[in-house]
């Protein structure tokens, strides 16, 4: 049975997946407000969803080495763990089906799924 | 992100910034602050932005709604509903503030020294409340100038039971390698939960001992049937659930894995310690203010005395425990996997 995710959660996921080995916070935030525009998001809220679904199981971190940008302060990376994986693809699969259902009925006002 | 300039936050700006975002987040929530600082405004705008979010997080993260109602139970018994209202809250945060790591030997003695002070103002206020209503006597002046003394006694006692559990918790095993293979980290997740299967039955067992006891006891009343009830729960709880390791693939899955088993044995052995104090505590203060009011306030200054010093210890082993729980995954996130 997969996890069913929330719309931010699924953002979040789909961002690290996109991000694959450079998947931290500053990298996962600029990569959510790509994917929300023009919605603007708080990278506080990016933080707590991570802490969230790493507590659910769904993705993993570990800390990089101190790189002196940071004040020689680690990176807290992230990656897809296999429930992780699962529900997301569990959660393209329903948008696909409500995008193909919407196209379906709203074909004939000109609308166009976004490919 | 690589290539960015050093410039950086003005200090005290940056130490109020450290102050405000919980020891747990700190390295990588500062970092990441630092590694996006354009002017001082900005970063300043961005911290208040994100502090509250990374706050209410690890106030989930560490909720622990049995230790809390047990919290509520003792706070509201010994100092009224008002107390525990106002308290509970401050708990919570606190814990979303706990360090991520055992204290220093001398900060542990410090507050070993502290409570004891701690405990000389407490008593003098109690004492002075319960004198104010009864005929002033010998007995009662010395026993006042008599309770200064106990601070200097107890000190000793405190730091000596202190560096007790400092001693005990070295002792404990650590992750202190850099480099593992997935093979050696399977095995040392195996035997920590074999460890951790082996004391839970054996702490199933006495709290099902515990439980038969307390339903025997006719002096216990109501309370000791409750008692039964909670300790009988707690033991079929831990019978029904010992710890399972979830399947893990490779080696990030199992690191994953494995903290997650360190941070859910935390939370129930601190359930367990506060579900083992919270009655004596409860029983001592009961026994302090009956004692004390019946006119013996020796009696009652020494059951107050020791439901302090069980505070102290129960706190004591849940800030050892908790400090190396979060030292091993602090360790677990900085382990690099070692080939072959």
């Amino acid at each position: 049975m997969t996890e069913n995710l929330g719309q931010f959660e699924q953002i979040v996921l789909t961002a690290i997946l996109a991000l694959d080995e450079n998947a931290y916070g500053v990298t996962i935030h600029a990569k959510v407000e790509e994917l929300t525009r023009p919605r603007k998001i708080t990278r506080g809220a990016v933080y707590a969803t991570l802490d969230r679904m790493e507590d659910k199981g769904l993705i993993a971190s570990w800390m990089s080495d101190p790189t002196p940008e940071r004040g020689g302060r680690s990176r807290r990376h992230y990656r897809l763990e296999k429930t992780g994986l699962q529900a997301l693809k569990e959660s393209a699969r329903t948008a696909r089906r409500l995008i193909d259902t919407i196209a379906e009925n709203l074909g004939g006002l000109g609308w166009k799924a976004p490919r | 992100m690589e290539g960015a300039a050093l410039n950086t936050p003005p200090e005290m700006l940056d130490r109020v910034v450290r102050l405000l975002i919980p020891p747990a987040a700190r390295e990588a929530v500062v970092g990441d602050l630092w590694e996006t600082y354009r002017t001082p405004s900005q970063y300043a705008g961005e911290a208040v932005r994100t502090v509250p979010y990374v706050v209410f997080s690890q106030m989930r993260r560490y909720f622990n709604l049995p230790v809390l109602l047990l919290q509520a139970m003792l706070l509201y018994a010994c100092f009224g509903p008002v107390a525990a209202a106002l308290l509970l809250p401050v708990l919570m945060v606190a814990d979303a503030y706990q360090p991520v790591s055992r204290p220093t030997p001398r900060r542990a003695m410090r507050g070993a020294v502290l409570v004891a002070f701690a405990l000389v103002v407490f008593l003098q206020v109690a004492w002075s409340s319960y004198h104010s209503h009864s005929p002033l006597t010998v007995d009662g002046v010395w026993l006042g100038i008599g309770l200064f003394f106990v601070a200097p006694c107890l000190v000793p006692f405190l730091c000596l039971l202190r560096a007790g559990l400092i001693v005990s918790s070295d002792r404990r095993p650590t992750l202190a390698n850099r480099e593992w293979t997935a093979a050696e980290l399977a095995r040392h997740r195996m035997q920590f939960l074999a460890d951790l299967r082996g004391s839970q039955w054996l702490e199933a067992a006495v709290l099902g001992g515990a439980a038969l006891w307390a339903w025997r006891v006719p002096e216990l009343g109501l309370l000791g049937q409750m008692l039964a009830l909670f300790y009988a729960a707690a033991a079929l709880f831990l019978v029904l659930n010992p710890p399972v390791a979830s399947s893990a693939d490779d080696f990030l899955a199992l690191r994953a894995g494995y903290q997650r088993d360190l941070a859910r044995h935390q939370q129930l052995r601190r359930f367990l310690w506060w579900l083992w104090c919270t009655p004596a505590l409860m029983v001592l203060h009961d026994n302090a203010v009956m004692v004390a009011g019946s006119g013996r306030l020796a009696g009652g200054i020494l059951h107050g005395i020791a439901a302090i010093m069980l505070y102290f210890f129960v706190s004591a082993l849940n800030r050892e425990s908790a400090g190396w729980t979060q030292e091993q995954i602090g360790q677990l996130c900085r382990m690099r996997e070692r080939l072959g």
